[in-house]
């Protein structure tokens, strides 16, 4: 442990010759000067030069020049760009309120200088979504939602609908780190990946990494989504809602303390099982009572307690509830405590305690006798963290921080109660690990034309007790391990630790005004897994610890990038390449017991994996129009011992080509339109080339024992909706909308996927059957208001 | 634990996709390489019992049966007692051993091995024939939503003790078998599943499996017989029932990858014809009911 604190001081201090002589800096916040709200990724400049900074996730920003007069220039994408005379001969604070250009004049492009941040920033592979860009892509049921934004971006695809999360860049669904204001989501899904888990009436921004990870960022391998939610209006009272088909919002923000303290909290509650009671009733009577809905609140405080000081609180806390005879119910909650301090006007600290539990629940009861069945499993998290930022000048911008992360697994308990009234534990050990990282990494300016973004994450894995711990033999690669030993451990006796050393580089060598090259490497380390052998992710999919039989996953990443825009920047394109490689990829013996079984490691298997592929988009984010095209072309192969013949095989998310098209057109402040097209090439799928009959039973059987053979039909769907702000032209307080929406327009029905059965007519006959989640057009309203 | 999850999500399916649908569509597959498939569940149940080879088909072939292996040599060897039953091809796949009449040929606790010999080449498979459960009574009741239907329940009892017993509950309306793959009734002890000693050893049945025997969706009406039988199956016997339920009920969002049933049937290394299929001895207990 020494060793590596040594390490990380030696980092350290390697920045510290970068002396500053006759320097002050300007420091302050950025925020929308309608509601307060500070915004994130603003541009601060001195004007003319590429010398500048952008603002943080809190909207703090720190630029370090030379004594003398300046013009600073503020520039942000859908607000009027401010420019502000400053003498520098002191250390000042200089916080700016900037105004949404949507409100003055949305036909004539105002929006004076030129936003060309993907040319000039180091940051590859990165999406960065506003909310308001999100609103104008309606979903399901014409809902907004995050996710399903998430999944129209390259290099993102699923599985198919009724899948929870997405897959970036032919990594799981488990190696995606959703971040709810700094604390992760573990499920980040409702009603089965129809909906996620962010109220869209909440969340402020949402950026997406898919490769060159900063060094801050690290336990999962292959993106990290960073949810942003609003602090809350903290000049007036706001309250936002909308009914829909599905579920209905509502949310209420505004001051606790004007311009020093602000809330919000808001609710979503679906009524999906009252809509569907007339059509059960009818198709299935024994499920009428059935319950299903999910329901979720979010809600955030903070406090400014001086200019440098402020606290935030933020929790979110859902639920998906089934019932027919049983229960079934599942969701997260977590709590974030957030502490910004600024030490001086060039070093930012930002601390966080946060907590983090996903659980589900089975329940089967007879109500006329005793027999009972229970079932639930957990993952809870406790975690602090310190991110420090340090402008240590204007060309270097240093963060460094530690994070730990307690974690506690409950992969069963259950148990089983008889007519008699016996009793049996099914209950499976908890399981505890810890985890330890410290990163540093700064974004250099080498010189006007080239930046380098350099960094390591030092992690450090510790499997503890108490518990029991089991040890396997090794055995030929695809069986079931033999146990050699079983042994307990005490509470927090360390079973097995796992260190590693994260590399993170990426540079940007802008070519001239329009274009750039980028090109970025990470190492990314992955300690918790989801246990799964379902081609979708569903709720019972819960995270597993590396053990002294689970290596952690391991992934490198390399990516190059060519980005260039037209017009003045009204359209922006990229290239890019990736090559991804993975170590200690989980996969499991064919026939795998993996539920409530205590010798569930003797199950697994840990092999390889790649993922190459190349991106290409067009966005355009200026005028009447905007939307973007996307093509993907890419592929995902495993490689494990002991399964499809040992070779390289398309992995259960492999999709050759996906085409995102993208469009809202605003025709006037009352209408706007929206059209999304989706192409994916099925998924890989085993199909069966043989069948044969025992005790009458047809059995399918795969003689060629390669994994996904074959491929389901493509994925394709076209979305169109319709916006009706009615009261654009009104100048009173209260505002409402109308959201007409179509999704699965050509009424396509989408294999998700494809089995094999007997026919149940005929039993000496065989078929294939195509399960399709959507099999119809769906339409929708749903009313949206504001006051 | 897998059939617990395939009824959750059969319900949830239904719920929650109300646009969901299913077609049956044709896909071109490849021609499987030729198998020997062997069905051998041998009981104890006072009938002549058979044992079934064919040749496996391709998976669409729907046009023709099975193409039955003549000229095998079909050995039950009785290890235990050290007797050996030869199984003589009566037709359509099928090697018969004819009992006497209250005589049988599988015996609780003896260790068997059958050899089959085709063309030169001798496959071999192993079981010992394992204890079955205890059948109280079937009773039968009244569906609520409409009183001319009725379903049947099993009341049974695993037997205690440190090992742990598996069961194929087979249950028949008026003779005929519900013989879906949906209806395979398997039982780890009383309940689904288990894990190490973690199970319902010595339980009553468990709703799953006590109510399993009226299939989902099905029912009997008065004066139907419902019979059961409660056949004692080793736990490999048992993953491969499980196999074949997950590979053939496959549908909607729990679907796993297809991967083979895992037979026992040994094929010696470098034979060009490989054995598919299982090798079961079986104690059965039976009882019926007449519904009312």
């Amino acid at each position: 442990m020494n060793s590596r604190l040594i390490l990380f001081l030696i980092f350290l201090s390697l920045f510290f010759h970068l002396r500053a002589q006759e320097k002050f800096t300007i420091k302050g916040y950025v925020k929308d000067k309608k509601n307060g709200e500070s915004l994130i990724g603003v541009i601060v400049q001195k004007k003319g030069t590429t010398i500048g900074i952008t603002s943080n996730e809190y909207g703090f920003y720190s630029l370090t020049l030379l004594t003398g007069k300046y013009t600073i220039v503020y520039t942000y994408l859908g607000y009027k760009t401010v420019e502000k005379e400053v003498e520098l001969n002191k250390n000042i604070t200089l916080n700016m309120e900037m105004e949404s250009s949507e409100n003055v004049l949305q036909e004539v492009d105002i929006v004076s200088e030129a936003e060309d941040k993907n040319i000039k920033s180091v940051e590859m592979s990165t999406a960065k979504l506003e909310i308001k860009q999100v609103q104008k892509i309606p979903a399901l049921f014409g809902e907004v939602d995050v996710v399903r934004a998430v999944q129209l971006l390259p290099g993102v695809t699923t599985v198919g609908e009724g899948s929870s999360g997405f897959n970036v860049r032919g990594g799981n669904v488990d190696q995606n780190l959703i971040l709810l204001d700094d604390a992760p989501v573990f499920n980040s899904s409702h009603l089965f990946g129809f909906f996620s888990v962010f109220n869209p009436d909440a969340v402020k921004d949402l950026k997406l990494y898919k490769g060159g990870i900063p060094s801050q960022y690290g336990g999962r391998t292959s993106s990290v989504l960073d949810v942003r939610l609003k602090e809350g209006n903290n000049k007036n009272f706001q309250a936002t809602g909308g009914i829909g088909t599905i579920f209905s919002r509502f949310s209420v923000e505004g001051p606790v303390k004007k311009e020093k303290a602000s809330f919000i909290v808001a609710g979503r509650r679906s009524y999906l099982d009252v809509l569907a009671k007339p059509i059960l009733s009818q198709k299935q009577p024994s499920l009428k009572n059935a319950q299903f809905y999910f329901y979720d609140l979010t809600a955030k405080v903070n406090y400014r307690i001086n200019d440098k000081n402020t606290l935030f609180l933020s929790g979110y806390l859902g639920r998906d509830v089934f019932g027919a005879g049983f229960t079934f119910n599942w969701g997260n909650a977590t709590a974030t405590t957030r502490w910004n301090h600024i030490f001086n006007p060039r070093l930012f600290m930002n601390l966080t305690a946060f907590y983090s539990n996903y659980d589900y629940k089975i329940l089967f009861t007879q109500s006329s006798n005793n027999q009972k069945f229970e079932w639930q499993a957990n993952i809870v998290n406790y975690s602090a963290k310190s991110d420090f930022i340090w402008y240590a000048s204007a060309k270097n911008t240093i963060h460094f921080g530690v994070q730990n992360i307690f974690y506690q697994f409950n992969p069963t308990t259950a148990a089983i109660t008889d007519y008699a009234g016996n009793t049996t534990n099914l209950s499976l050990d908890k399981k505890y690990a810890n985890e330890l990282a410290a990163y540093i990494g700064n974004e250099q300016k080498i010189t006007d034309k080239l930046t380098f973004e350099y960094g390591i994450r030092l992690s450090n894995f510790n499997y503890l007790g108490k518990t029991t711990v089991y040890y396997y033999r090794d055995t030929i690669a695809g069986i079931e391990k033999p146990l050699d030993k079983e042994t307990k451990f005490n509470v927090l006796q360390s079973i097995k630790d796992y260190f590693n050393p994260e590399p993170r580089f990426s540079a940007n060598y802008v070519l001239n005004k329009f274009s750039s090259v980028k090109w970025s490497y990470n190492r990314m380390a992955q300690y918790i897994q989801i246990v799964s052998n379902t081609a979708a992710t569903t709720p019972l999919d819960i995270y597993t610890p590396a053990t002294n039989n689970v290596k952690p996953l391991i992934a490198d990443q390399g990516t190059v990038g060519y980005f260039r825009n037209f017009k003045d920047n009204t359209y922006e394109t990229s290239v890019e390449l990736f090559y991804k490689y993975f170590q200690n990829q989980l996969d499991y013996i064919d026939n795998a017991n993996l539920i409530a079984n205590k010798y569930i490691e003797s199950q697994f298997l840990q092999g390889l994996g790649r993922a190459y592929g190349l991106e290409l988009y067009i966005k355009k984010s200026k005028g009447k129009w905007n939307g973007w095209i996307s093509y993907t072309l890419s592929r995902t192969e495993r490689k494990v011992q002991g399964i499809s013949n040992n070779d390289w095989f398309y992995s259960k998310y492999d999709r050759t080509h996906l085409i995102n098209f993208v469009n809202t057109y605003d025709f006037n402040k009352k209408w706007s339109a929206s059209l999304t097209f989706v192409f994916l090439t099925g998924t890989p799928a085993t199909f069966p080339d043989a069948k044969f009959q025992i005790q009458g039973y047809n059995v399918p059987y795969n003689t060629t024992n390669t994994r996904n053979n074959y491929r389901n039909t493509p994925y394709n769907r076209l979305d169109l909706g319709l916006t009706w702000n009615i009261d654009a032209m009104k100048t009173r307080r209260f505002k409402n909308s109308l959201v007409f929406s179509v999704y699965n327009v050509y009424n396509r029905r989408n294999a998700y996927s494809i089995y094999f059965r007997t026919d149940p007519n005929n039993p000496n006959e065989t078929q294939a059957v195509r399960f399709s989640v959507i099999g119809s057009i769906v339409p929708a309203v749903t009313w949206n208001f504001q006051f | 634990m897998k059939t617990l999850i395939i009824y959750l999500i059969s319900i949830i399916t239904v719920l929650l996709f109300l646009t969901a649908c299913e077609d049956v569509v044709q896909v071109k597959l490849d021609q499987g390489k030729q198998l020997l498939a062997v069905d051998a569940f041998v009981n104890d149940l006072r009938q002549n019992q058979n044992i079934r080879l064919i040749f496996s088909q391709n998976y669409f072939d729907n046009s023709t049966t099975a193409t039955p292996v003549i000229g095998a040599q079909v050995v039950l060897k009785d290890l235990t007692a050290n007797i050996s039953y030869t199984f003589n091809y009566t037709n359509n796949g099928n090697y018969t051993y004819s009992i006497n009449a209250g005589d049988t040929i599988a015996k609780l606790g003896h260790a068997y091995q059958l050899q089959i010999t085709y063309q030169g080449i001798q496959y071999v498979a192993a079981a010992v024939q394992k204890r079955t459960a205890i059948i109280d009574s079937i009773s039968s009741k009244k569906t609520n939503s409409d009183p001319t239907k009725y379903r049947c329940t099993l009341w049974g009892k695993d037997l205690p003790g440190p090992i742990h017993d598996f069961y194929w509950v087979k249950s028949f309306k008026n003779s005929v078998f519900f013989g879906k793959t949906n209806e395979i009734n398997v039982a780890y002890d009383a309940s689904l599943g288990g894990s190490g000693d973690a199970s319902a050893n010595g339980f009553m049945f468990t709703p799953p499996i006590a109510k399993g025997i009226t299939p989902f969706g099905e029912y009997f009406r008065q004066n139907d017989t419902c019979r059961v039988e409660i056949h004692a199956i080793s736990e490999e016997c048992f993953n491969f029932f499980n196999q074949i339920i997950n590979n053939t009920n496959n549908q909607g969002l729990f679907a796993t990858t297809l991967e083979n049933a895992k037979t026992n049937i040994i094929t010696p290394s470098g034979s060009p014809l490989k054995a598919v299929g299982f090798f079961n001895m079986a104690t059965v207990i039976t009882a019926t009911k007449i519904v009312q």
